[in-house]
Order: structure tokens, then sequence, then C-alpha cells
């Protein structure tokens, strides 16, 4: 590219008036500049592409989910508060109760129908038990009440992808909260003190702060 | 330890316990046994430090006895100790 001459006025500090300035040409640049500046532009170019890589793999992510979600076919009213929501599955001729005594003898279903229950959304998500790994368990644990077929069930909610990764127990237990720790520390009371040279020996003049550090002997 | 090494040592005996027993009282100001061990070895510690002082020189500046030398400098200056008292 050509360079060309431009003439600039600065003001000078010296009296106040202005002079010329006729800035040189730049000097020609180095073999290791240009490099560099190609190595500056490369690395800008894949960081683009990486970019838009993650995002096409959050987009897969999020749609495969929303599938997911829409196959469970779960009717929820919109009335319903979230963590009373009822699970109901559409379950024809399974108008029994599954106990111990009628595992054997009745046929199972291919899908397990959910629960009835009260159940909050985050076990919801927890995959169930298929069939085969049911007759593993204790029998008196997967006692499942199988609800009449439900005639017209609500058309099915767009459920938003969780937020919490882990199950929550109860919503009464801790409010969501999650408190790390707490201390105690009880007030001190005048009792007996170290003589002062024991004292100044032990560092303090109260026996009950005097915890020394012992680190390694601790154990034996 | 000679004697004047002892007489530094209660003074600075008496400071650790005082100390001690101040932070005790920043907590509990109206805790009337702390106060009256302050007060014993607050009277300890002065007693100690006057007999220093008479014998020894300043232990700090502010112990100026007034008269028309400046005795903080005769004393010996930390690098000048022999070992850590």
């Amino acid at each position: 590219m050509e360079y060309k001459r431009q003439e600039t006025y600065q003001k000078t500090t010296m009296d106040g008036g202005w002079k010329r300035v006729t800035p040189s040409a730049p000097a020609p640049r180095k073999d290791w500049m240009v490099q560099k500046e190609k190595t500056v532009q490369a690395e800008q170019t894949a960081q683009v592409e990486r970019s838009v890589q993650a995002e096409q793999t959050v987009q897969a992510e999020r749609s495969a989910q929303v599938e997911r979600s829409a196959r469970m076919e779960r009717p929820v009213q919109k009335t319903q508060p979230v963590h009373m929501m009822q699970m109901e599955t559409v379950v024809p001729q399974l108008n029994h109760t599954y106990s111990s005594g009628s595992m054997s003898t009745q046929p199972m279903p291919l899908s397990m129908p959910r629960p009835t229950m009260d159940v909050h959304p985050s076990f919801a998500e927890l995959p169930y038990p298929s069939v085969e790994a049911m007759q593993y368990l204790d029998r008196e644990s997967v006692r499942i009440e199988v609800n009449p077929p439900v005639i017209s069930p609500l058309p099915p909610v767009e459920i938003e992808p969780p937020i919490y990764t882990f199950p929550i127990p109860d919503e009464t237990e801790c409010g969501y909260c999650i408190t790390p720790a707490m201390s105690y520390t009880p007030m001190q009371k005048w009792g007996e003190v170290y003589d002062p040279d024991k004292g100044f020996s032990r560092g303090t003049i109260f026996p009950e702060l005097d915890l020394p550090f012992v680190g390694e002997e601790a154990r034996k | 330890m000679n004697e004047r090494e002892v007489l530094l040592k209660r003074v600075q005996v008496c400071d650790f316990a005082l100390n001690d027993t101040a932070l005790y009282l920043n907590t509990h100001p109206d805790d009337q046994n702390a106060l009256a061990f302050y007060k014993k070895y607050s009277a300890m510690r002065a007693d100690a430090a006057k007999a220093f002082v008479d014998k020894y020189g300043p232990l700090t500046h502010m112990d100026h006895d007034g008269g028309d030398t400046w005795k903080w400098v005769d004393g010996p200056w930390p690098w000048q100790q022999q070992e850590e008292v």
C-alpha cells in the first residue's frame, strides 16, 4: 500500500502556536510481524469455529431433551402447583394392584406405569426400573397401585428443562436453601488462670484456651 | 540469668498477663474477678518496672526521669544483647 504523506498540525506547548508536523513513512513490516499476524488470524478463526460448534451441540441437546420429555406424555394440570402434579399414565386393562402375591401370577405390562402420588418434578425425571429389573428387587418395595385408565387425558404441557441436576428430597425440609455449616462458640467464663510465668510460656493465661497444635502427634 | 534479665522478665510476664486479661475484659467489662486480677498485676508490673528503671535505665523513652541527661541512649541496643531475653 502506498503511503500517502499527510501534514498535520500540532499545537506547541512552548509559545502556544501551531507547528507543522510531517510524519515519516512507517517502517517496512518484518517477516516475524507478518507471521505473527497470520497466527493471530488463524487463532481467531479457530475460536469462531469452536463457538459455533459448541452452540450446535447445545441446540442438539436441547431438542433431544424436549423430545424426551414429550415422549413421557405426562398430563399435567396447569392450575396445579408443579410439585403436586399427579403422575398418571394410560394403561388399559390394568385395574388391579400389584402386590407380592400377584407379582408371579399376573402378566407384567411392557411399560411400567408410574405410581400415583405427589412427586417432586425432579423425582419424575429419575429413570424407573425396567420390568426385568423389578423381578430382582425387594417385592415389598415395588408395590404399585395402578389407576383405572384415564378416559380423557389433558393435553400435555410443555415441560421446561430441569434446573436442578440433583433430586431435592423435600421442599419443607430445608426450603431449597443449602446451609453449609453453622457454628456455636460459648462465651468464655472467668475461672482458674495459669500462674503468669506459666502463662507466659504457654502463650495464654487461660487453661481452656491452651490448645496447642500437635499436628501429626494427634494420630498417636 | 543475671539480675537485669530477671527484672526484665518479670516486667514481660506481667505485661503478658495484663494483655491477656485486657482481651478478656473487652468482652466481659463487668467481670469483677478479671478486674481484680488486672489491678493486682498492674500494680505488680509498676513495681517491677520501677525496680528495673531505677537500676538499669529506662524501659521506654517515656521513663525519662526529668534529669539533665537523656538516659535512653545509654542502655544496650537490641543488636548489642548477648541473647534474646
